[in-house]
C-alpha cells in the first residue's frame, strides 16, 4: 500500500514538474511579482517597496498575502531567479496535496484501496494540475485547507490536542495564503466544530488544559489577521475592489439616492437586489458545462475545451451523488453538503462569473463525491467489474491525452497573449540595448487583436534583467533609461530611441524595413511586439 | 366550491393574457405577420401566399411553418377580422386553457386539490407561460395540446379506453403544430408504451375497436410526418439551426490542426461525433440550470424579458422539495411526469442557441406540477400555521408577478421595441396614403422581410399577389427572399447609394428612380427630400421616408 501511495505521489510530481519552466508559456503578472518580491526578500529582507519582512505584500497594489512569497523566496535562494524556482513551490505542494487528501479520505472512513483511488484522482485532476504548474497562491491555500480538515478530524478521533493544534496552524496558514480562504475557512471551521461538538465537549472535560493549545495557536495566527482587517485600509480596499458590490450590472440598479416611493422600496429593495445578484452568480457555478466541458478556459468558447474535471468522471460523480445522499454516515453526508455549498461561496461574492481560481476551494467536494461513487460501485460486487475497470481506464487515458494536448498545444495557441507571452523577449532585448540608446520605450499596452490589455513591463525588466532590488530601491523604484509607456510615434521619432511596442502603435507604411530591429510573435504566429529604432540611417 | 377557485384562476389567466394585447409585445414580429397573412390568404383564396392550395406545410420564408396554428388563425381572422388580437388569440386561449389542463393533470397524478390549485396558479402567472401566451407562437399551442394528450392518456389508462384515442389525437395534432414535438412526442410515446405496457395490452386486447382506432389515428398522423421528413421540407428549418454548422466544422478543423497529437488520436478526439455529443449533452444540462430557469431566461429578447427568470425565484426551494417529495409517491404517473421533464429538452438540445425558451417549453408543466407538490410541504403543519405559510407564499408570488409585469410593461416594451420590428405598422399607413404619387417605392431590408409586413398591414389582396407576375422572389442559403412585388422594391441597407438614383437589388437587377419613395433606416443619398421619420419606442430612429 505504501509503495502504491509513493508511486501515486511520484506520478503527481512528475505530471506537475515536467517542463514546468516552459508550460505555461511564460510567467503571468502575478507570478512575476511574487517571484521578484521573493527575490527581494531573499536578497535584502525587504519587498520591492522597501518594507522589511511584510505581512502583506503591496506588489502591484493588490496586497498579496505573504505565504507564497516566502515559500518562493526559499526556492529562489536554492535555484536562483528563474521560471522554475517561481513555480517549484506549487509543484511540490501540489504533489504533497495528494498525500494529504489520501489522509483525509482515510479519516472519512474510506478503506485504503478507495482512498488510493482518490489520491490518484487528485494526482491527475485537470483543475489541480493546472494550478499546480504555475505560481497560483490558491493551490497552496487549498493544501492547507485539506490538511486542516484532516488534522481536525484526526485530532478529534484520536482525542489529541496536539493534532488539533496542527489543524489550527494549517487553517491559519491557508488564511494567510489566499483571499478566498478568508471567507471560506472561518465558516468551515465553525461547521466542523458544530458537527463534532459532542466529541469536543468530551475532550474539553477530560483534558481541559491541553485544549488550550489549539485555541492559543488559533489566536496567535488570527490576531494579526484580525488586526489587519480592521485597522489596515489596504486589505479591506482590495476586498472591496473585487467584491460583487462593484459590479456595474448591480450598481446600476441600486438606489444611491434613496427610493422614489414605497413601492420602489418594496419591489427594488437594495438588500434584495444584492442578494438576488449574489444568488445568480452563485448558482452559475452549479453548471455541468462549466464543470465538465469548458470550465478551465483553455480554449475560446465554442471550441473543443476542457472542463474542471474529466468528462469520464461524470458517471462516477453521478453515482457518487446518489451514494452520498443515501449514505449511512450522517457525518459524511453533512460535511459533504457543507463542502458543496461552501466551495463557490467566496468566488460568488466577487465581481467575476465562474472564476476557477477563487472557486478552487470546491475541489475537495468533487473528490469526495468521486470517491463515494467508486466506493459504491465497488461495494455492489458486480461480476463484470474487471472489463468495466479496463474500459474506464482506457477512456480515462484518452481523456488524459486530450487534456495534455489541450494544455500543451491548444491553450498556448489561443491564450498566449493572456500570459503576456513576448514580454520576456522584449525585456531581455530592452536590457541588452539599454546602453546603445539614449532611451528605450517599452509599451505597457498589448493584445493580438488590438490594444486590449495593459501590463506591468517593469516587473518583467526587473525579473529578466536580474536587476538587484537594492539598486531598484536606490533609484527610487525606477529603471534608468527604460520608459514604460505606450509610444507616441510621431513625437518619438527624432530622439535616439529603441521603441518596443505592438505593431498597431506604429505607422507601418512610413517605417523603413531596416528600422525594424526585431519582431516578437505570439505562440500562434500573430505579431506581439516589434522593436523599431529611430536611427534612420545607421551605416 | 373548489372549482370556483379554478374558474377564478382561469379568468385571471385569460385577463392577464389578453389585457393590452396591442401594446405588449409592442408590435407583431415577422413570424406573427407571416402567420397572420398566410391565414388571411387562406380565407380569401384558399391558398397560401405562394399560391399553394390548403398546404400541410407553409413555405413562408423558407422556414416551412407547420399548419395548425395558421388554420386556427384563419378561423379567428374570419370571425373577428384581421387584427393583432386575432393573430395572437390562438396562443392566448392555449395559454389560458393550459392552466386548467395543468390543474386536472396534477389532480390526476397527486389527487390533491390544493396542490393542483397552486400548480394552476403558477401556470397562470409564471413568465414562461404568461409572456409566450401573448405572442402568436406555435410552441405555446403545442404545449396545450401536449398537456391535453397526457391528461387524456392517464384518464384513458385508468378509465374509459376511448380517451386513449383522444389522447393520440392531441399528441398527433401537436406534431403538426410545432417542430419540437416531432422529436418529443415519438420519444415520450415509446416511453409511455413501455411504462404502461401491462395496462395497455390488457385494455387493447379486451377491445379491438379501440386498438384499430388508435392504429388508424397513428398511421394518419405519422405517415405524412415521415413523408415530409424524407422530403427535406420538414427538415428545412433544422438545417438553419443545427449544431454542426460551417462554423463548428471550421472550429473542429482548427483544433485538429493546432493539436500536437498524431493524426489518428487527433481524429479520435477532435471530430464531428464527439463535438456533437458533447455539445448536445452540454445544451441538455443547460436547460436544468437554475440560472436559466430562475434568473436570466434565454438569450432571445423576443421570448423572455432580459434579466428576468422564467419561474420566479421564490419557487427555487419548492422545486427541490417537490422533487424530493416524489420519492414517497408510489405511482406510475409520477414516473411518467419525471420522464416527461427529462425528455422535454431533448429537441432543444440538438439545436444551436441553447438553452432556448421556446424549444424547451414542454418542460414547464412538469416543473409547475412539481413546484406545486413542493408547496404542499406546508400541509405537515397545523391548520393555522399552514394558512399563514400559504398566505406568505402566495403574497410573495403575487409581488414577483407585479414586479415582473411592471418591468415588462414599462421598461422592456420601450427598450426592446426594435427586437419586435416595431414601426412597420405606422410605416405602411404612411406609404398607403401616398401610394399613387410614385412610380416606385424602395424599402430597406435592414429589419428583415419588409414585404411580409406590407402584405399584412396593408392588407394586400392575396389574389392580386398570386396573380402578380412581375414579382422577384428567389432562394438563397435555405431561405426565400423577396426583392420586388407590385411597385415595391427591397434593397439591402448597404446597397443604398451615397448619391444618385440607381439601386442594385440583391438578385442582380438595377433600377432607376424617376419618381420614387425611399424608406431607409436612417440617411439617404444626396438630394433626396425627407418626408417623415418613424421612431422606436426608446426614441431612436426606425425609418426615414424620402422622395425624389
Amino acid at each position: 500500500m505504501k509503495k502504491i501511495l509513493i508511486g501515486i505521489f511520484l506520478l503527481a510530481f512528475f505530471i506537475r514538474i515536467a517542463y514546468v519552466g516552459s508550460y505555461p508559456l511564460s510567467l503571468s503578472m502575478d507570478e512575476l511579482s511574487i517571484g521578484y518580491n521573493a527575490y527581494s526578500i531573499s536578497e535584502i529582507g525587504m519587498d520591492e517597496w522597501g518594507v522589511r519582512y511584510p505581512l502583506v505584500f503591496r506588489s502591484l497594489s493588490d496586497y498579496k498575502p505573504p505565504v507564497s512569497v516566502y515559500l518562493v523566496a526559499i526556492s529562489v535562494r536554492l535555484f536562483g531567479l528563474n521560471e522554475f524556482s517561481v513555480r517549484f513551490p506549487n509543484v511540490l505542494i501540489g504533489s504533497l496535496s495528494v498525500l494529504v487528501f489520501f489522509g483525509l479520505l482515510r479519516e472519512l472512513k474510506f478503506n485504503k484501496t478507495i482512498s488510493l483511488v482518490g489520491a490518484a484522482w487528485l494526482a491527475i485532476n485537470p483543475w489541480h494540475v493546472f494550478y499546480s504548474r504555475a505560481g497560483f497562491e490558491t493551490l497552496i491555500a487549498l493544501f492547507f485547507v485539506i490538511a486542516g480538515i484532516w488534522f481536525f478530524l484526526r485530532g478529534v478521533s484520536r482525542k489529541s490536542s496536539l493534532i488539533l493544534s496542527l489543524s489550527a496552524i494549517a487553517f491559519s496558514l491557508s488564511v494567510w495564503t489566499y483571499h478566498a480562504e478568508r471567507i471560506y475557512v472561518p465558516i468551515l471551521v465553525f461547521i466542523l466544530v458544530v458537527l463534532k461538538r459532542k466529541e469536543l465537549l468530551v475532550m474539553l472535560k477530560a483534558q481541559k488544559i491541553k485544549l488550550i493549545f489549539p485555541f492559543l495557536t488559533t489566536i496567535l495566527f488570527a490576531a494579526p489577521f484580525i488586526y489587519m482587517c480592521v485597522f489596515a485600509g489596504d486589505t479591506t480596499a482590495r476586498a472591496f475592489s473585487t467584491s460583487l458590490l462593484r459590479d456595474f450590472h448591480l450598481t446600476g440598479s441600486l438606489h444611491a439616492h434613496g427610493y422614489s416611493d414605497v413601492l420602489d422600496m418594496i419591489f427594488n429593495n437594495d438588500i434584495f437586489l444584492i442578494f438576488r445578484h449574489f444568488l445568480g452568480k452563485y448558482l452559475n457555478y452549479i453548471d455541468v458545462e462549466f464543470l465538465f466541458k469548458n470550465g478551465l478556459h483553455l480554449t475560446l468558447p465554442e471550441y473543443p475545451g476542457m472542463g474542471l474535471l474529466y468528462l469520464v468522471d461524470l458517471p462516477v460523480v453521478l453515482v457518487g451523488v446518489c451514494s452520498v445522499v443515501t449514505h449511512k454516515s450522517t457525518f459524511l453526508k453533512k460535511i459533504t453538503l457543507a463542502l458543496f455549498f461552501l466551495g463557490p461561496l467566496a468566488a460568488a461574492s466577487t465581481l467575476d462569473e465562474q472564476h476557477t481560481l477563487r472557486a478552487l476551494t470546491w475541489l475537495p467536494f468533487w473528490g469526495i463525491i468521486f470517491v463515494s461513487g467508486v466506493d459504491y460501485v465497488v461495494k455492489q460486487r458486480i461480476r463484470l467489474i474487471k472489463p468495466v475497470v479496463a474500459f474506464y481506464s482506457l477512456a480515462l487515458l484518452l481523456n488524459f491525452t486530450y487534456f495534455a494536448d489541450m494544455y500543451v498545444r491548444q491553450f498556448p495557441y489561443f491564450y498566449s497573449e493572456l500570459w503576456l507571452y513576448g514580454y520576456k523577449e522584449a525585456s531581455i532585448l530592452a536590457c541588452a540595448e539599454k546602453d546603445n540608446y539614449d532611451y528605450i520605450v517599452l509599451t505597457d499596452t498589448f493584445g493580438q487583436d488590438g490594444p486590449l490589455y495593459t501590463g506591468v513591463p517593469y516587473e518583467y525588466v526587473l525579473f529578466y534583467c536580474n536587476i538587484h532590488p537594492s539598486e531598484f530601491l536606490a533609484n527610487g523604484r525606477k529603471i534608468p533609461k527604460i520608459l514604460m509607456r505606450r509610444p507616441d510615434w510621431p513625437s518619438d521619432v527624432k530622439k535616439d530611441m529603441l521603441v518596443i511596442a505592438a505593431p498597431y502603435d506604429f505607422p507601418l507604411d512610413q517605417i523603413d524595413q531596416k528600422q525594424i530591429v526585431k519582431t516578437i510573435s505570439y505562440y500562434n504566429g500573430k505579431k506581439a511586439f516589434i522593436a523599431v529604432t529611430t536611427r534612420l540611417n545607421e551605416e | 366550491m373548489k372549482n370556483k377557485l379554478l374558474l377564478a384562476i382561469f379568468v385571471f389567466a385569460l385577463i392577464i393574457r389578453v389585457w393590452n394585447i396591442n401594446a405588449l409585445p409592442p408590435s407583431l414580429n415577422w413570424d406573427e405577420v407571416s402567420h397572420g397573412y398566410n391565414a388571411y390568404s387562406i380565407i380569401q383564396t384558399g391558398k397560401d401566399e405562394w399560391g399553394e392550395v390548403l398546404p400541410l406545410i407553409f413555405r413562408a420564408y423558407g422556414d416551412y411553418k407547420l399548419p395548425v396554428y395558421i388554420y386556427l388563425t384563419a378561423l379567428f381572422e374570419y370571425l373577428l377580422g384581421v387584427s393583432v388580437l386575432s393573430v395572437r388569440l390562438t396562443s392566448i386561449l392555449a395559454g389560458s386553457f393550459s392552466v386548467v389542463l395543468v390543474y386536472f393533470l396534477s389532480l390526476e397524478i397527486f389527487k390533491k386539490r390544493s396542490t393542483a390549485t397552486i400548480s394552476a396558479l403558477l401556470m397562470a402567472i409564471v413568465p414562461w407561460s404568461l409572456f409566450l401566451s401573448r405572442i402568436a407562437l406555435e410552441a405555446n399551442l403545442a404545449l396545450a395540446l401536449v398537456i391535453a394528450g397526457f391528461l387524456f392518456f392517464i384518464k384513458g389508462v385508468r378509465g374509459s379506453k376511448w380517451l386513449l384515442v383522444v389522447s393520440m389525437l392531441f399528441f398527433g395534432l401537436s406534431m403538426w403544430t410545432y417542430n419540437s414535438c416531432r422529436v418529443f412526442v415519438p420519444i415520450i410515446m415509446v416511453l409511455m408504451g413501455i411504462l404502461y405496457r401491462a395496462e395497455l395490452s390488457q385494455k387493447l386486447k379486451a377491445n379491438k375497436r379501440v386498438f384499430i382506432a388508435i392504429a388508424v389515428v397513428l398511421t394518419v398522423i405519422f405517415t405524412p410526418v415521415a413523408y415530409q421528413m424524407v422530403n427535406s421540407v420538414g427538415l428545412a428549418r433544422y438545417e438553419n439551426i443545427q449544431i454542426l454548422d460551417s462554423g463548428a466544422i471550421a472550429r473542429i478543423e482548427n483544433s485538429r490542426a493546432s493539436s500536437g497529437l498524431p493524426s489518428i488520436p487527433a481524429r479520435l478526439v477532435y471530430n464531428k461525433a464527439t463535438y456533437m455529443a458533447i455539445n448536445i449533452f452540454g445544451n441538455y444540462t443547460k436547460h436544468f440550470g437554475l440560472n436559466f430557469l430562475f434568473f436570466t431566461g434565454g438569450d432571445n429578447y423576443q421570448f423572455s424579458v432580459p434579466g428576468q427568470g422564467l419561474l420566479y425565484i421564490v419557487n427555487i426551494p419548492f422545486l427541490f422539495i417537490g422533487l424530493w417529495a416524489t420519492r414517497k409517491v408510489k405511482s406510475k404517473e409520477k414516473i411518467l411526469l419525471l420522464l416527461w421533464l427529462f425528455a422535454a429538452p431533448i429537441a432543444a438540445s440538438i439545436t444551436r442557441e441553447s438553452p432556448h425558451v421556446l424549444r424547451s417549453i414542454l418542460m414547464l408543466p412538469p416543473l409547475v406540477i412539481l413546484i406545486g407538490l413542493g408547496v404542499s410541504f406546508f400541509d405537515r403543519y397545523r391548520f393555522s400555521t399552514k394558512r399563514i405559510l400559504l398566505f406568505v407564499y402566495v403574497t410573495a408570488l403575487l409581488i414577483s408577478f407585479a414586479d415582473y409585469a411592471h418591468n415588462a410593461l414599462n421598461i422592456y416594451r420601450q427598450r426592446y421595441s426594435q427586437s419586435w420590428q416595431y414601426g412597420y405598422e405606422q410605416l405602411v399607413d404612411k406609404i398607403r396614403d401616398r401610394y399613387d404619387s410614385y412610380e416606385k417605392i424602395v424599402i430597406t431590408k435592414k429589419y428583415g422581410e419588409p414585404h411580409e409586413f406590407l402584405f399584412y398591414h396593408w392588407p394586400w389582396s392575396p389574389a392580386m399577389l398570386q396573380a402578380d407576375t412581375s414579382k422577384i422572389q428567389f432562394k438563397q442559403s435555405n431561405w426565400y427572399w423577396t426583392d420586388k412585388f407590385d411597385k415595391f422594391y427591397f434593397v439591402n441597407d448597404w446597397d443604398i447609394p451615397k448619391t444618385g438614383v440607381k439601386f442594385v437589388l440583391e438578385s442582380g437587377q438595377e433600377i432607376e428612380c424617376a419618381s420614387c419613395m425611399l424608406i431607409t433606416a436612417g440617411g439617404a443619398p444626396e438630394n433626396w427630400r425627407q418626408l417623415d421619420t418613424i421612431y422606436f419606442l426608446d426614441g431612436s430612429v426606425a425609418f426615414e421616408i424620402y422622395e425624389h
